[in-house]
């Protein structure tokens, strides 16, 4: 056949339909997250409480959690994750009259949960991968040096690049979402944003039917073969006893440190649509639906993300290891009870949200989630290094987490002072063992 | 000229000669593109009044009765009506052999008259732009009076007066086609092939059945402005317009239905590589189906109080029409019935077209019979039988006619892979959408309605999905064309011969 004029599939080349690919997933990524961040202001709007929201929260974590500490063998092809996400976000969208249209007996908040499920795998897995948002705001849901979570056709197997795509998937949610409820309240907004989410997954899952995974075995380039990383799950309890006995000292109160900051945001997170929703309704000069106001926010998070990974290199390359690590982690602490503090002041706000999405810059330096925390090539100062965790501490301190939504949506129930000060504490003290064990 | 693997004179005389368009490919492929900006304006309105019925906080229940009424007029009579007249322009003269229009004037100006018909119809919707006291039409795809008669809104007087420039387009476009294919053939009657005598069909009934349309509009507009009494006050009778409407529009659904039940049957013998099944049958049943379009208007009326008698004698020859319709179906499965399937996007496009057209003509013959059709006549339902016929199949076979002839007219190839992605998300859209669509009518809820029960929401937000997807996959089918159209690829002479194409899988159907 002469292909200069029947052009098959391949001479036809891969760039638009991969690029469609990209495009949805991306777009999906950054509704899925708007859709986490601002489910608490949906459950509110339903009746349900803090309390509620953390139930969700930590039952999808701990599906994702499960997902992401499966092996690579056992992923499922990327078009069912994202269909698998499109229909969680249906579910969502039609949570409140699920029961009345089926008969069934869920609740709303049953119908959640199961959405919460169906989107694990998009959490843990999903073609832009595991980023440390959303949800999981605490940290990735698998070992982004693993092999889980590395996207298809080489666009995303860069976990830097993962984080610039779906900080800017989030970025451009966030206008989508502000938009949304400038017209409409949450009852009715959230709902747009999750069947926007589902119609972009849908479009991804389409994109991505034809796409081989990374790990596909007739793959040559598989980075399962080229990098069999082990297995980041969760081992048994004896198993990482011995491990966690083994390391030196340093190394487990680094461990204990950062997994404590760790906890602090994830406390935290989950419950600042309701501080925003509360308390910031009007913007100096026009008047901005509080929803809309927290979108916003939420995407100057996203930016203050970007420039974390943009500037990721240039810090790695210039700055003090430890110094970058336990300044930018105190920062970080200070951002809950601040956030309480600042009130409506929108300006305010957005500083703390954009200090609060840079927290990326900090990920290569930080012992339980960075990949390089190394001295930069050619320095010989032992000073200049930062202690780094095995895989096995990663994924009990990843399982452990998954509880802190919950507890920091009971505590908000108590009093939301309670919570952004108990996470400021938490995150302080966690500093505090971090300078101790790299000081 | 009989549908046979490997030649394809339609294709080869429809190709530029020595650099110079032939006028009715001209006048086809202004008729295309006037329909895609068309489409893609009344797809707009779907997913706008998608997103009333998710979101009314973001869209009044006004402007949600507008958008369905925009929505509908403009997919039937700016979008479906053009797209099919399109390609007959640009096909069938080259496929009786003609070198060139006759009446070619009259061609012309049926295509000058389209843009006027679509400022008529959009009036409202401009004028609102321009901040205009006007409104865009809300009465509904099917002006019923006395909504039709009673509103005040401009809007609407114009909406006629840009429907009675559809009408004239459409005769003169019907008669043009109808007099090259009667002066101007050289091939013999029975060798045309189907698309050919679908078109020839068409236009017959178009000739036939849109002057009624003008009549009415113009009484309608005479009640309007001079105060007559046709179809409103003492003297006249709502039920005269519902009469004389679906006198024309039932025919018209068949005038929008028969070519891309042509366009299927020429791409399925072509990529089956043998020739259509029961193909002077398939003649018959076209010809059949045109005749008994006119007889079967009363069925959309089976709950305004008819006589039974009456109502049984509709449903009768409603349900005759499934006949003629169902030898098409099984022409087609039985040509892919141990053909030599070469699933090419047009040969793909065409079978999920097949399949759409199943569920629609089922659906349909459960409206067809009284007891179903009084129930279900008011609710979802309806939408969706329409729906998975209109978009389902009219609009996938046209896609399938776009893959089919994008090659021959433009003398490029498109991206596979890029048409591949467009036809699963147009397919899966359509399926997701109007099965929610389906449901809710089955679940009773009426149509035309912005509100509903809460427990109705998810079906809703489903139909929307399905929606936005459907629309995801339209702008990727524009975006291939167009790169396509620049940049795609030389194709050959006879792009869909038996040895090229840029198909994805060759297999022998059992």
């Amino acid at each position: 056949m002469d292909t200069a004029t029947h052009p098959s599939p391949s001479d036809a080349g891969l760039g638009p339909t991969t690029l469609v690919f990209a495009v949805a997933s991306v777009a999906c990524h950054g509704l899925v997250r708007l859709a986490e961040r601002t489910l608490p202001a949906f459950l509110a709007a339903l009746g349900w409480g803090p309390i509620a929201a953390g139930v969700v929260a930590t039952v999808g974590l701990a599906v994702a959690v499960g997902i992401g500490g499966l092996g690579p063998g056992d992923s499922l092809p990327r078009a069912a994750v994202a269909a698998l996400a499109a229909l969680g976000l249906v579910v969502w969208a039609g949570a409140p009259a699920i029961d009345g249209l089926l008969g069934t007996p869920l609740s709303a908040l049953g119908w959640l949960l199961v959405g919460a499920t169906l989107l694990a795998a998009w959490n843990a897995d999903g073609v832009v991968g595991p980023d440390g948002s959303g949800f999981a705001a605490t940290g990735p849901l698998a070992d982004t040096d693993g092999s889980r979570g590395a996207g298809d056709a080489g666009l995303l197997r860069d976990p830097r690049t993962r984080h610039l795509a779906g900080a800017v998937g989030t970025a451009g949610a966030a206008g989508l979402a502000a938009a949304t409820f400038a017209g409409t309240g949450a009852d009715a907004g959230f709902p747009v944003l999750a069947v926007t989410g589902a119609v972009c997954g849908l479009t991804a899952a389409a994109g991505g039917a034809d796409r081989r995974r990374p790990d596909d075995p007739d793959r040559g380039d598989s980075p399962s073969r080229a990098d069999p990383t082990p297995v980041t799950g969760v081992s048994d309890v004896a198993e990482l006893r011995r491990e966690w006995e083994s390391l030196p000292a340093g190394v487990r109160t680094a461990a204990v440190g950062d997994g404590l900051v760790r906890a602090a945001t994830s406390l935290v997170a989950l419950s600042l649509v309701l501080v925003v929703d509360a308390g910031v309704s009007i913007a100096p000069g026009r008047s901005l639906p509080p929803l809309s106001a927290f979108a916003l926010l939420v995407g100057v998070e996203s930016l203050g993300a970007l420039a974390g990974v943009a500037a990721t290199p240039a810090i790695v390359e210039r700055a003090d290891p430890r110094r970058m690590l336990t300044g930018g982690l105190a920062v970080l602490a200070v951002v809950p009870l601040s956030v309480v503090a600042a009130g409506p002041d929108v300006a305010v706000l957005g500083v703390l949200f954009a200090l609060f999405g840079a927290r990326t810059a900090l990920r290569p330096f930080r012992p339980t989630l960075g990949g390089r925390a190394t001295a930069p090539p050619g320095a010989d100062d032992d000073r200049r290094t930062v202690p780094r965790t095995p895989p096995t501490v990663r994924g009990a301190i990843r399982a452990a987490l998954v509880l802190a939504p919950l507890a920091g949506g009971a505590l908000y129930a108590l009093s939301p002072v309670v919570a952004f000060g108990l996470a400021t504490s938490l995150g302080l003290l966690g500093v505090r063992e971090l300078s101790r064990s790299v000081g | 000229m009989i549908e046979m693997e490997g030649t394809d004179p339609v294709g080869t005389i429809a190709r530029r000669e020595g650099g110079t368009e032939p006028d009715y490919r001209r006048i086809g492929r202004r008729h295309l593109q006037f329909a895609l900006a068309m489409g893609a304006w009344g797809g707009l309105d779907a997913l706008l009044l998608r997103t009333a019925l998710i979101a009314p906080e973001l869209l009044p229940a006004r402007t949600y009765d507008a958008l369905f009424t925009t929505h509908g007029v403009t997919m039937l009579f700016l979008f479906a009506l053009p797209a099919i007249w399109g390609f007959a322009y640009a096909v069938v003269p080259a496929a009786v052999g003609a070198d060139r229009l006759a009446f070619a004037r009259a061609g012309r100006l049926a295509l000058r008259l389209l843009p006027a018909a679509a400022l008529g119809i959009r009036a409202g919707a401009i004028g609102r732009l321009l901040g205009l006291e006007v409104a865009p039409v809300a009465t509904g795809w099917t002006f019923y009076p006395p909504l039709s008669t009673r509103m005040s809104n401009p809007a609407v007087d114009l909406a006629l007066v840009g429907l009675l420039a559809v009408v004239a387009s459409t005769v003169l476009t019907a008669g043009c086609l109808l007099a090259t294919v009667r002066r101007r053939r050289t091939v013999r009657w029975l060798d045309l092939d189907l698309f050919t005598w679908s078109v020839l069909t068409a236009a017959a009934m178009a000739v036939l059945s849109f002057p009624v349309l003008a009549a009415a509009a113009v009484f309608l507009l005479s009640d309007r402005l001079l105060a007559t009494g046709f179809f409103a006050g003492s003297t006249g009778s709502p039920l005269l317009w519902q009469h004389l409407f679906w006198f024309f529009a039932h025919p018209l659904v068949y005038v929008l239905v028969l070519p891309p039940m042509g366009i299927v049957s020429h791409v399925v013998a072509r990529f089956s590589g043998r020739q259509l099944v029961g193909r002077r049958t398939a003649i018959y049943a076209t010809l059949a189906i045109g005749v008994l379009s006119f007889t079967v208007w009363g069925h959309h009326m089976f709950a305004t109080g008819m006589d039974p008698r009456a109502r049984i004698a509709f449903m009768y020859v409603t349900l005759a029409v499934a006949l003629p319709s169902s030898i098409k179906a099984f022409g087609w499965l039985a040509t892919l019935w141990r053909g030599t399937v070469r699933l090419t996007a047009p040969m793909e496009t065409s079978i999920a077209a097949i399949g759409f057209f199943t569920v629609g003509g089922v659906t349909g013959v459960a409206l067809a019979a009284v007891p179903l059709g009084a129930i279900y006549n008011g609710t979802h339902y309806v939408v969706a039988h329409f729906h998975f016929m209109l978009a389902g199949f009219v609009g996938l076979a046209v896609l399938a006619g776009a893959y089919y002839w994008f090659p021959l007219l433009t003398g490029r190839w498109y991206d596979p892979r890029l048409a591949a992605l467009h036809l699963r998300l147009t397919a899966v859209g359509i399926a997701v959408a109007f099965a929610a669509l389906l449901a809710l009518g089955l679940a009773g809820l009426p149509r035309r309605a912005a509100t509903y029960p809460a427990a109705y929401a998810p079906l809703h937000q489903l139909a929307t999905v399905g929606a936005a997807l459907v629309a995801v996959g339209q702008l990727l089918f524009v975006w291939n064309l167009l790169r396509s159209a620049r940049s795609g690829p030389p194709a050959p002479v006879d792009p869909w011969a038996a040895d090229g194409g840029p198909r994805r899988t060759t297999t022998e159907s059992p």
